[in-house]
C-alpha cells in the first residue's frame, strides 16, 4: 500500500512538473501527458509498477528535462530544473527500490566476459577468443594482439598439433606401460603409421582410438578439454574452433570478438594474398566463410557471425588492423583484467 | 459368449490411469499405482460376475493369470534375471553413429533370443554408453521400436504371436520372408533415428558437454558371459512350450493338452510347466553361478520387474473381456485383404496381448478360402496374408507402452537410470509421427 501512495505521489509530481515545464517553455509542442489529469497519473503510477515498460518513463523525464532546458527566463528554468532532478532522483530512489529498470544486461553473459564492470575485478586470466571472416584480417589481429599482451596465440593448425603430440605421448605410454620395455624401440614410428595409414586400418584405428566417435567430434571434445585446461593456467588469444563456446558452456570467463569486413574490402584482400580475379577471390570467400560457418553451427547450435553471440564485434575495414588491435587493447587497458 | 462392450470399460480406465496419472500426479501414482490395478481389476472382475456369474468368471480370470500371466511374467523375470548378470562394460562414446551399431546389433539380436532377451540383454550398455549425454529419451523411445518390437519378426523365437504360428504349422524358417520389410523399417526408423539423435546430440554439445576420452583406446569387456548359456536355456524353454504340446506324448486320447488341473477346471499344462521350470532354472543358475559385483555393477534392482509385474496382472485381468469380444467378433469384421488385416491386427496389437490377436486374425485368414498359400492347421493362408498379419502384430506392439512385453520394461529401466522418458501419450506422439507413416510405407510397398 504504501508503495502504491508513493507511486501516485510521485506519478502527480512527474505530472505538474510536466506542466509546468511546457507552460513555461511557451511552446506549442512537447507536452507529455496530453490527457486529462486522472488518466495520465494512472498512466504514469502503471508504467512505474511495470518493470517492462519503466523505459517509457525514462524517456518521457528525459523528455521534460530537455523541455526544461529551453525555458528562457532563467529563474523559471532554474526553479523547474531543480525540481526536475529532485523528480528524477526519487523516481529513480523508487525504481532502485522496486526491481530496478527493465535491463538489458544479461547476469550470465555478463557473468563470463571478462571485460564487463562486474568482473573487472575477478577475472584470473585474460582469454580473448576471436571469431572472423574470411579475409577479414581476424588472425592478423589475434596474433598482434597476442605479441603486444605477450601471451600465446592459438589457432586451429596450432590446436591440431597439440592434439595430436598429446595423443602420441598418450598412446606411447600406454603402449609402453603394457609391452615390455624390449619391444618398444620403434613403437613412436609404429604409433605415426597407424595414424597415417588409410582405408580400414585407419578407420578402425581412429574409432578405436576416439571410442567410436567419428574424427572431427573426437578433435572437438579433445581440443575443448585442452582449451579448458589452458584457461585455468594462462593468457591466451585464440582465433576460431568456436572456443568463446566452449568457454561460455564451461563457464570461463573471456572476451569474444567478431571480426569482419564488407565483402569487397574482404575480396579485394583475398585477391592481393591469392594474386587470382575477383570471381575466383568471392568463390574462396565463400566456401571458407561456409566451412567456419558449418563448423560453428554445428557445435554450438547458434549462427557464426551473429552479432548476439559476442561481446563486440569489429569491421577491420573500417579500424583496420592497428586499428582494431588498439581498440581492443584500449578496452583491455580500461579494464582490471589480470595479464 | 456374447460380451458386451461395456465391459471393455475397466481395461479403457485402467489405461487411462497408466496414461494420465504419472503425467498429473506422479507421486501419488508412485505411491498408489497398485491400488489402483487392484481396483481396476476388482471392478472389471465384479462387472464380468454380475454378466456370467462367478463361475464362469473364476475360470477366465484364473485360466488367463495361470495361462497367460504366468508365463508371461516368468519369462520376463527369467530374461530380466539373466540379462541383469550380464555386464557390458564399454567406453563408447553415445554419439548418434554409435548408437544406430548398437540399434542394428539390438534389432538383429532380437530375432535370435527374442524381442524381451535382447532387450534386457542390450538396453544396459545403451543407457551405460550414453550417460555422458542429457537428451537421450529418443534413443531408448527408438531402442522399444526396433529391438523391443521390430527386430523380432525374423524367427519364432523372435516374439510369441510368430511362435504360435509355428505352432500352427508356419514353417520355422519362413519368418524369413520379412527380411525385405524388415530391411525397409531399419531403413526408415535408423536413418530419422541419426537425424534426431544428431540434433539432440549437437545440443548436449553446445551445452559443454562431452564424453569422457582420456581413455588410449576403446575398451570392451563383458563380465558373465556365461549366462549366455541360461538366455539359451530360456529361448530352448519358449521353443519347447511351442512344440511340445504337438506331440502324442504331451496329449490325451481326444488331442488335448496334458497338464495339472487346477480349480476352477483350469489347466496348467505340461509344456507350459516344463517352460516355467527352464526359465525358473535358468534364473535361479544364473544368480548362483555370477558374482554379485556383475549385478551392482549394472545397477540391478527389482524395482522395474515390480512395476510391470503389477501393472500387468491388471492389464492382462482387465483385457479379458476385450480379448473374448476380439475372438467372437474378429471373423465378422469383413477384414479379406492384406493391407486391412496388417493395420487391424496391427491396431488392436497395440492395445491387446499381439500374441491372441495374430491367432485370431490368422484363423479369420484361414477361414478366407485360399487355394493356394501354407497349409496351416487353421486352413489356407496366402503368403502376402500370412506376412500381413504378422508384421501387424510384431511390429505395431510398438504403438504403445503396453503393446509388448519388452516396452514397460525398458522404460521403468530407463526411467530407474535417469533417463525421463515420455508419459503414456507422449510416447503415442512419437509413435503416430514415426511408426505410423513408416507402416503406411510397408502397407504401400508390400501388402497392397
Amino acid at each position: 500500500m504504501a508503495e502504491k501512495k508513493e507511486a501516485i505521489e510521485l506519478a502527480e509530481k512527474i505530472y505538474n512538473l510536466d506542466n509546468e515545464a511546457y507552460k513555461a517553455s511557451g511552446s506549442g509542442l512537447g507536452h507529455i501527458y496530453t490527457d486529462d489529469r486522472e488518466a495520465s497519473i494512472n498512466e504514469i503510477v502503471r508504467c512505474m509498477e511495470t518493470p517492462e515498460v519503466r523505459f517509457k518513463l525514462h524517456q518521457q523525464l528525459a523528455l521534460i528535462g530537455n523541455m526544461a532546458h529551453t525555458i528562457e527566463n532563467p529563474i523559471k528554468r532554474d526553479e523547474i530544473l531543480s525540481e526536475y532532478e529532485e523528480t528524477t532522483k526519487a523516481f529513480h530512489d523508487f525504481i532502485d527500490r522496486n526491481g530496478g529498470p527493465m535491463r538489458i544486461l544479461d547476469p550470465i553473459i555478463a557473468s563470463l566476459n571478462s571485460l564487463s564492470l562486474k568482473n573487472r575485478m575477478d577475472s584470473k586470466h585474460l582469454i580473448i577468443c576471436i571469431s572472423r571472416s574470411t579475409a577479414s584480417g581476424g588472425s592478423h589481429v589475434g596474433i598482434e594482439l597476442a605479441e603486444k599482451l605477450n601471451i600465446d596465440y592459438l589457432d586451429s593448425k596450432i590446436i591440431a598439433k597439440m592434439i595430436r603430440t598429446l595423443e602420441i605421448t598418450e598412446d606411447l605410454k600406454d603402449t609402453t606401460d603394457n609391452i615390455p620395455s624390449a619391444e618398444t624401440p620403434n613403437l613412436e614410428e609404429e604409433l605415426l603409421s597407424a595414424r597415417h595409414q588409410s582405408g580400414i586400418g585407419r578407420f578402425v584405428h581412429m574409432r578405436n582410438r576416439y571410442h567410436g566417435l567419428n574424427m572431427r567430434d573426437a578433435s572437438f571434445f579433445r581440443m575443448s578439454e585442452i582449451l579448458i585446461e589452458l584457461a585455468k593456467k594462462q593468457d591466451f588469444v585464440i582465433v576460431g574452433r568456436a572456443a568463446d563456446r566452449i568457454l561460455t558452456s564451461n563457464r570461463i570467463p573471456h572476451i569474444s570478438i567478431f571480426i569482419t569486413a564488407p565483402l569487397e574490402s574482404r575480396v579485394k584482400r583475398v585477391q592481393a594474398i591469392h594474386d587470382c580475379d575477383a570471381r575466383t577471390a568471392r568463390r574462396i570467400l565463400k566456401a571458407d566463410d561456409n566451412v567456419h560457418a558449418k563448423y560453428y553451427n554445428y557445435y554450438t547450435g547458434l549462427k557464426w557471425g551473429d552479432a548476439n553471440n559476442y561481446d563486440l564485434c569489429l569491421n577491420s575495414a573500417s579500424y583496420g588492423i592497428d586499428g582494431c588491435v588498439d581498440l581492443i587493447m584500449n578496452m583491455i587497458s580500461g579494464s582490471n583484467v589480470s595479464r | 459368449m456374447n460380451v458386451p462392450i461395456w465391459l471393455c470399460i475397466p481395461f479403457a480406465g485402467l489405461l487411462l490411469c497408466v496414461a494420465l496419472f504419472p503425467l498429473f500426479a506422479p507421486n501419488w501414482w508412485g505411491r498408489h499405482e497398485s491400488h489402483m490395478v487392484i481396483l481396476w481389476s476388482v471392478i472389471s472382475i465384479v462387472l464380468f460376475a454380475t454378466q456370467f456369474g462367478a463361475a464362469e468368471t473364476f475360470h477366465t480370470e484364473f485360466d488367463c493369470i495361470i495361462n497367460d500371466y504366468l508365463t508371461f511374467i516368468i519369462l520376463l523375470f527369467g530374461l530380466f534375471c539373466v540379462a541383469g548378470n550380464i555386464s557390458f562394460t564399454g567406453d563408447l562414446a553415445g554419439s548418434p553413429g554409435v548408437n544406430v551399431v548398437l540399434l542394428t546389433i539390438g534389432t538383429l539380436l532380437s530375432s535370435v533370443i527374442g524381442t524381451t532377451g535382447s532387450s534386457m540383454l542390450m538396453i544396459r550398455p545403451v543407457i551405460k554408453m550414453n550417460s555422458w549425454r542429457k537428451r537421450k529419451s529418443q534413443i531408448i523411445i527408438f531402442f522399444i521400436f526396433l529391438v523391443s518390437n521390430i527386430g523380432g519378426c525374423l524367427t519364432p523365437m523372435g516374439d510369441p504371436p510368430l511362435l504360435m504360428g509355428f505352432m500352427r504349422g508356419v514353417p520355422f524358417l519362413w519368418s524369413f520372408n520379412l527380411f525385405p520389410v524388415l530391411l525397409v523399417n531399419m531403413f526408415l526408423l535408423l536413418t530419422l533415428f541419426f537425424f534426431i539423435d544428431r540434433k539432440n546430440y549437437r545440443k548436449d554439445i553446445a551445452e559443454g558437454r562431452r564424453p569422457d576420452l582420456s581413455s588410449v583406446r576403446t575398451m570392451i569387456r563383458f563380465e558373465g558371459l556365461h549366462n549366455i548359456i541360461f538366455l539359451v536355456m530360456i529361448v530352448i524353454g519358449v521353443v519347447l512350450s511351442g512344440l511340445l504340446p504337438g506331440l502324442k506324448a504331451f496329449q490325451d486320447a481326444s488331442g488335448n493338452v496334458l497338464g495339472i488341473t487346477l480349480p476352477g477346471n483350469v489347466s496348467l499344462t505340461y509344456p507350459s510347466l516344463i517352460e516355467i521350470i527352464i526359465i525358473l532354472l535358468a534364473a535361479y543358475l544364473s544368480f548362483k553361478t555370477t558374482n554379485k559385483e556383475v549385478r551392482v555393477h549394472n545397477h540391478f534392482t527389482w524395482g522395474a520387474i515390480e512395476e510391470v509385474a503389477v501393472l500387468f496382472i491388471g492389464i492382462f485381468i482387465t483385457m479379458q473381456p476385450a480379448l473374448i469380444l476380439l475372438k467372437a467378433k474378429g471373423s465378422t469384421l469383413g477384414l479379406t485383404t492384406p493391407v486391412q488385416m496388417f493395420f487391424a491386427t496391427g491396431a488392436l496389437s497395440s492395445f491387446l496381448d499381439n500374441t491372441p490377436t495374430y491367432l485370431v486374425f490368422l484363423t479369420t485368414a484361414g477361414s478366407l478360402g485360399f487355394k493356394s498359400g501354407l497349409a496351416l492347421s487353421v486352413g489356407t493362408v496366402s503368403k502376402n496374408m500370412l506376412m500381413a498379419i504378422s508384421c501387424g502384430a510384431v511390429f505395431m506392439g510398438a504403438n504403445t507402452y503396453i503393446g509388448n512385453a519388452p516396452n514397460f520394461m525398458v522404460k521403468s529401466m530407463s526411467d530407474e537410470n535417469g533417463i525421463t522418458m515420455p508419459s503414456f501419450f507422449g510416447y503415442m506422439k512419437w509413435s503416430i509421427c514415426i511408426l505410423v507413416p513408416v507402416f503406411i510405407i510397408d502397407a504401400l510397398i508390400f501388402f497392397m
